[in-house]
């Protein structure tokens, strides 16, 4: 069904018998950069071009899908909506991960707020950065959990960065952040954390790097050399925290000072456990219908050699 | 056939589209569109660009499901009460400058530079300013639509024929009388200032419920692009497009029903100045 829009729209680009992949990046803790710096994307015998086009989510999504480019990240959720609608994307390694001490997603209330615990939240005003998102299913489960009802709250849409004068003004009484932006609000004092994302579902794998799977299916090498090159710079991150900061934040142009000590899952793997927790939690509010998708139309380990 | 006939069944067919030529021709415009994106979108087969036929069974399903009244409720009152503001704010400034052009000339460099501020730039302001409520959006449009009302107010109140403003001076009609005589006679050029701003805020109005929305048509289309329901998405995109259409063609009714008590009113005055005038030099 896509090849013609495939075909239409070209989507590799050879030179020679190196393989180019356009990625989406999204200005965050990404292990791609570092393997443009340090040349292991090279070294694995691909070319990795960042579109600097600063897109994420559904809408790097659509991109790929369409053929502009080859890779990017998106949220599981995010991956599962795109590949129930019949676009053809596919996760493949790990790039945000709740794990013990990194919660990655944290809710803010005001010092002062009148929210102090869960059982607060009925009446509340919530921001999250996109609807029907890992943060915004986090709040939900959240709710969900102290058997509060979903009516009570008012959620409203609002970018990271948007969310941080909303809550500054009394706009809105939550805000879901992520790093750079959790870090900020933390310096501007006066904030403190209602929940996060470990509080509520633990350790979970909520972001993936994802590639158009029919680009994959045709180039298997490629994808192979694309998630060998993230592999490897992940690694080389567990073992180098302080050089890597300085490669994130010339890439992102985040001041190393708020660039995290980070962690990604061994190895960069996708948790396929952790895929299937995000649908079936899809399935239970009835977000997700297509009762035909499996973890694996949504994400694979095939082509991470490293994977057990 | 009676050759009596047949002239008469041409003159009724050349009539008709001789009446009905603009509409005839419109309608040929849209539904070739049709046709052609129908069968592109049959050749390419996407996921992401569904059929016009699809879409407009979509169209017509959420509004039978009543799934889109909400968002198309919540966007007018937010068009509604932008645009108004806009208008008054607009037509004020518009008359106060005709009153007092050493006013416009003090104002219209800061005006000059504050019209192309798009009211995206202006977010994080308005954020700060006024939340992330309904106000903020109604700010939104307000921003988009007031420069085309006061231009166009300017302009009309310009433009009213000199023997209209003379024949109001000659009878001794201060400023403020003289205002209500050639407003109605501006009215054809506030109204297309209106129009203008109309067409500005339905743009604006995605961009207005990007920022802490929960309803509305820019909300309802940014929320199934989100999800990947393309044929939701176009049809909340057609919804966007056809309301805003019925908005400018009933304003332009009314514009044209000004237009034709214009010419009239401009007539009597004439007519007015003439029978004046001639009282004056007998």
């Amino acid at each position: 069904m896509f090849v013609v829009l495939t075909m239409l729209f070209g989507c590799t680009k050879k030179t020679g018998e190196e393989i180019t992949l356009r990625y989406l990046d999204f200005k965050v803790y990404d292990p791609v950069y570092v393997g443009i710096e340090k040349g292991f994307f090279q070294k694995a015998g691909i070319n990795v071009v960042l579109q600097n086009s600063t897109l994420a989510g559904p809408t790097a999504i659509q991109v790929v899908a369409s053929g502009r480019a080859e890779g990017g990240l998106a949220s599981i959720p995010a991956l599962i909506n795109a590949t129930s609608a019949g676009l053809p994307v596919l996760g493949v390694s790990d790039i945000q991960s709740a794990l013990p001490g990194q919660p990655l997603e944290e809710y803010f209330v005001k010092n002062e707020s009148h929210i102090k615990s869960l059982n607060d939240l009925p009446g509340s005003r919530f921001a999250v950065n996109l609807w029907k998102s890992s943060f915004h299913y986090t709040a939900l489960m959240a709710l969900d959990q102290k058997g509060i009802s979903i009516e009570t709250v008012k959620f409203s849409l609002l970018p990271f960065d948007k969310q941080l004068p909303a809550i500054m003004n009394g706009s809105v009484d939550v805000v879901g952040l992520m790093e750079p932006y959790a870090n900020y609000l933390r310096t501007q004092g006066g904030y403190r954390v209602l929940f996060d994302g470990n509080d509520i579902f633990g350790t979970k794998q909520f972001t993936l790097h994802f590639v158009n799977s029919i680009w994959a299916r045709e180039n298997p090498k490629a994808a192979t050399a694309f998630v060998s090159g993230i592999v490897e710079s992940i690694n080389w991150i567990e073992a180098n925290q302080d050089e890597a900061k300085k490669i994130i934040s010339k890439y992102t142009g985040v001041d190393e000072k708020y660039v995290p000590v980070y962690h990604f899952q061994k190895n960069g793997v996708v948790i396929m456990d952790d895929v299937s927790f995000w649908m079936d939690f899809m399935k239970s509010i009835g977000d997700l219908n297509a009762g035909w998708l499996k973890p694996e139309d949504i994400a694979t380990n095939v082509y991470n050699n490293k994977a057990q | 056939m009676d050759i009596t006939l047949v002239h008469h069944i041409k003159q009724s067919t050349f009539s008709i589209f001789y009446r009905h030529g603009k509409r005839l021709l419109a309608m040929v415009g849209v539904i070739g569109l049709f046709v052609v994106i129908q069968f592109v979108t049959m050749y390419l087969q996407s996921p992401m660009l569904p059929s016009p036929a699809t879409v407009l069974v979509s169209v017509v399903r959420l509004l039978m499901t009543g799934e889109i009244n909400e968002h198309i409720n919540s966007s007018l009152v937010i068009i509604i009460a932008g645009i108004g503001f806009a208008f008054v704010f607009g037509f004020l400034l518009g008359v106060l400058f005709y009153l007092a052009p050493k006013l416009e000339i003090m104002f219209t460099p800061l005006l000059n530079v504050m019209r192309p501020i798009s009211a995206i730039a202006l977010m994080p302001l308005f954020i700060v300013l006024f939340g992330t409520g309904h106000i903020t959006k109604i700010i939104i449009i307000f921003w988009t639509a007031w420069p085309s009302v006061l231009l166009n107010t300017v302009h009309g109140l310009r433009t009213v024929e000199k023997e209209v403003v003379e024949a109001t001076k000659i009878d001794g009609a201060n400023k403020v009388q003289t205002l209500v005589v050639i407003i109605p006679v501006a009215l054809s050029s506030i109204l297309t200032g209106l129009r203008i701003a109309i067409s500005g805020g339905w743009i604006s109005i995605v961009a207005a419920e990007m920022i802490g929305a929960n309803s509305g048509l820019g909300f309802y289309v940014l929320l199934k692009s989100q999800t990947f329901e393309y044929e939701k998405m176009f049809a909340g995109i057609i919804y966007i497009g056809l309301i805003g259409f019925c908005m400018n063609a009933l304003l332009e009714v009314v514009q044209r029903r000004m237009y034709v008590e214009k010419r009239a009113t401009n007539n009597v005055c004439c007519v007015d100045n003439a029978f004046w005038l001639h009282k004056k030099n007998r």
